[in-house]
């Protein structure tokens, strides 16, 4: 498991930021982890959530996103199966994708593009 | 550079459900794929934050009429984690017999979908006729022929009686010789040899870099099966996954073939060495405790992914749902390029696609109230 990961029920998490995500990414890869998928996420802050798989247990990667200035890197270069699930991130948490190879929104109709539906709105 | 582009979708004879594909056509052979989805889009992601947590399973178990209780199972696993919960070994052993009842119906009803792609209308109506069959097993056990609606926090809402138990074995032992019979025809009649051999190919380290799971992975060689964790009964089954290397569309025929003897085979073990006891813990959970768990259960069509974060609330918070359509749409455009149009349909149907899995996300509702959202503009969301 990796450096800095904790322990809960059984899974593991590990805080990340933006600028060391790629180092952690490279390590998960060589160290042969399945990528399963990756989730946005709206508690008090705004974050996304990577899932692995390695050596049998899950491991998520939790980075926390800047509410006002929305934005993350891509990580298809790492892990092309990346590439629906930052599309979908993108158009339903209204979070900017940078550099990913075919940013097109995935699921929504034309009506509701651009309103980041899946964002808590205050009652 | 392409001759015509070919809308195929979304309705279209070939596909079973609703999606567009925009073919590049140079002649006869498709050169590049563009693939829209969101046809089937009911937004159960964030319906479920509205709901508690027992409608929240029926709404996550609705999400597909042929991976319905893989839904509910894996949206459970992770709330149980959460709330630490001892479920019942009788209860584990009910779910995983109903788990291999869904395989059972899904793969019956895909090698039907298969043949009919391909033209063999007869093989197609003896393969649903078989599934009748296992609807039957599934009516008897749980009372619902498609949405089983067995599952609650903590277990099982039904048993499996003694008679029961009796019914479904008669019935497992003349499925067992149908499903032998229909693999026969599958796999020496020589016309569906040369439309599935070599078709659709997906390399084994592309299926890797993808991200396939399910039949589309084992049938390019990887042994990804979410059952190998042993979670529930399926560690006293010794199960090992069916692989093939050949990557193309007979070799993922061949996976759902020796899958559909593995169900029937696993079944009747489940149901001879079926523990006593209590089948559920015999009382609500009106709150979960607070945090993040995922859920991971095998459906027909590969591994489901159900994230739950819980804030200790009536409602989930959140609930990320990775069906295993949508983690193999990736692979379609490695598979399609290259190969013919007329092949098309028989590629796509052989990673089994499931749109209504695929679409789940989201809608932006909020029943009679209008709503101004800003994220760098003004936008009302949509009423009804």
């Amino acid at each position: 498991m990796l450096e800095g990961a904790r322990e809960e029920k059984g899974q593991w998490f590990l805080d990340a930021t933006r600028e060391n995500l790629p180092t952690i990414l490279t390590q998960l890869k060589v160290k042969n982890a399945r990528f399963l998928t990756l989730s946005g996420i709206e508690e008090d802050q705004l974050q996304v959530a990577y899932h692995f798989e390695l050596g049998g247990k899950f491991l998520h990667i939790i980075v926390v996103v800047d509410h006002n200035k929305p934005e993350i890197n891509s990580i298809c270069k790492i892990f092309p199966a990346a590439e629906l699930y930052e599309r979908e991130l993108s158009e339903m948490f209204g979070i900017k994708v940078k550099n990913h190879p075919n940013m097109l929104p995935l699921f929504l109709p034309d009506e509701l593009k651009g309103t980041a539906p899946m964002r808590k709105r205050k009652q | 550079m392409h001759d015509m582009i070919v809308p195929m979708g979304p309705y279209h004879p070939g596909l079973h459900e609703p999606e567009y594909f925009k073919l590049y056509l140079k002649g006869e052979e498709i050169e590049n794929v563009e693939i829209y989805l969101g046809y089937n889009h009911r937004g159960v992601e964030k319906l479920v934050e509205g709901k508690n947590w027992y409608s929240a399973l029926f709404n996550v178990e609705r999400i597909c009429g042929i991976c319905s209780i893989v839904h509910s199972s894996a949206y459970l696993q992770a709330v149980e984690t959460l709330q630490e919960l001892d479920v019942p070994m009788r209860a584990q052993f009910i779910r995983t017999i109903l788990l291999e009842v869904e395989r059972l119906q899904s793969h019956l009803l895909w090698l039907g979908i298969a043949s009919h792609q391909i033209g063999f209308e007869t093989l197609f109506m003896h393969c649903w006729t078989a599934r009748e069959k296992v609807l039957d097993v599934v009516e008897e056990i749980a009372g619902n022929r498609i949405h089983y609606s067995i599952n609650t926090i903590g277990g099982v809402r039904r048993d499996i009686t003694k008679n029961q138990a009796d019914k479904v074995r008669t019935t497992l032992k003349s499925l067992k010789a149908e499903v032998d019979e229909l693999a026969g025809v599958c796999l020496h009649d020589p016309f569906i040899s040369q439309r599935l051999r070599g078709v659709g190919v997906l390399p084994e380290k592309d299926a890797q870099e993808l991200g396939a799971v399910g039949p589309t992975a084992r049938g390019s060689g990887l042994t990804l099966d979410a059952r190998s964790s042993g979670f529930w009964a399926y560690s006293s089954l010794g199960f090992k996954p069916v692989c093939r290397k050949g990557g193309d569309c007979w070799s993922r025929m061949e996976v759902r073939l020796d899958e559909l003897t593995q169900s029937i085979g696993m079944m009747e073990m489940l149901l001879d060495g079926m523990p006593g006891g209590q089948i559920n813990l015999g009382r609500k959970f009106i709150k979960i405790l607070p945090g993040h768990c995922l859920g991971r259960v095998e459906a027909p069509r590969g591994e489901v992914i159900h994230y739950v974060v819980s804030n200790g609330d009536v409602n989930p918070w959140r609930d990320r749902i990775r069906t295993p359509s949508y983690a193999n749409f990736n692979c379609l455009k490695k598979m399609l390029i290259g190969e013919e149009l007329a092949d098309a349909a028989s590629i796509i149907t052989s990673i089994d696609p499931c749109m209504s899995c695929t679409d789940r996300a989201l809608v932006v509702d909020e029943k009679g109230k209008k709503e101004i959202v800003d994220l760098g503009g003004v936008v009302h969301a949509h009423h009804h």
